[in-house]
């Protein structure tokens, strides 16, 4: 089924809304920040994987909490399943945090999968790949933010790179895969 | 001498470290052989560009350094002290040109330093650093 397109246009204005509002850094500060402390990942770590890896824990911890900042300043109501909760991450909260909104494409027929396309990322700015980082996903913190974030309204999912303008692609692109729905703990029974 | 085609004039342009360690020479429209020869003409030139450092500069654009024979060498200093210089054998480039290349090429520069990946004062290897000055020069011609 199409994704009502009014509601998607909600979205959009909602995340040019929270991100008028928020405080803002300089840009350069946010790029040189990241840049270095993935460089040094790979000093420390010397392995590509393994920092993939790292970014993407690093991304859950902020994504477990993000989550609550996110709903409180954006004015964004609870989510209503995986497909809104997608929109809501592309039209508003990458936009609120990362000045940028995505594209939400490629839905699987189950409406368990899915595209999100960034045509733009700062986090790219000025970063160059030479062969030796080939298998490096650059900016895998992206991923573990979306995966914690998901988390805590009870979604588990997977998210990883598939393409990625810093090794060549057109766009960057990250995919989606809902797992299952994470049944939420009741406190204990009362009678 | 038999004139050869070049861009602007622009023969050689180059990067070098605070350290006088060459980081970067591009040479346009010559062969490898005479390549080498750009490689000591900018060498040399870092002798002038200490003589006009003493002087306590205000200004980044060093001006002419040294006219050799064929080629004009122009000088530059960023505030980092990484000099950069423009070889060129166009007898009739103005200085505005030279000022607004040096801009440029300082610009470019400094952006390709944000890469995270380079390592400060290394030998730059970059091919889109390379693209953007080859780009520069051409939009000289």
């Amino acid at each position: 089924l199409p994704f009502p397109i009014r509601m998607a246009k909600n979205y959009a204005r909602q995340g040019d809304a929270a991100f008028a509002k928020v405080d803002k850094i300089n840009a350069e500060l946010l790029t040189l920040t990241y840049g270095s402390m993935v460089s040094q990942l790979m000093k420390d770590f010397e392995d590509v994987e393994e920092v993939n890896k790292q970014l993407e824990k690093m991304g859950y911890n902020i994504g477990l909490r993000l989550v609550d900042e996110f709903l409180a300043k954006s004015g964004v109501s609870r989510c209503e399943g995986f497909k809104d909760a997608v929109e809501i991450i592309a039209k508003v909260g990458l936009k609120m945090f990362l000045g940028v909104a995505a594209e939400v494409t490629n839905w699987n027929t189950t409406t368990t999968e899915c595209s999100l396309v960034l045509t733009e990322n700062p986090l790219n700015d000025f970063v160059e790949l030479t062969e030796q980082y080939n298998a490096l996903f650059y900016s895998n913190i992206l991923c573990g933010v979306i995966r914690g974030a998901l988390e805590m309204v009870q979604m588990r999912v997977e998210c990883r790179f598939v393409k990625c303008q810093l090794r060549g692609d057109d766009v960057s692109e990250m995919r989606i895969t809902l797992k299952e729905m994470i049944p939420e703990a009741y406190a204990g029974d009362e009678e | 001498h038999p004139h050869r085609p070049t861009l602007m004039g622009v023969t050689c342009a180059a990067v070098v470290g605070k350290g006088n360690n060459p980081l970067y020479v591009r040479t346009f429209g010559v062969s490898e052989d005479e390549a080498l020869r750009f490689h000591f003409v900018v060498h040399t030139s870092l002798d002038v560009v200490e003589e006009r450092r003493v002087g306590g500069l205000s200004d980044l654009y060093l001006g002419l350094l040294c006219p050799t024979d064929d080629y004009k060498v122009y000088g530059y200093i960023t505030n980092t002290n990484a000099k950069l210089f423009l070889v060129t054998d166009d007898i009739d480039i103005k200085e505005a040109d030279i000022k607004s290349f040096f801009r440029r090429f300082h610009a470019a520069f400094v952006d390709f330093v944000c890469n995270p990946f380079y390592s400060m004062d290394t030998a730059i290897t970059s091919a889109s650093f390379d693209r953007e000055v080859v780009q520069l020069a051409r939009s000289y011609q």
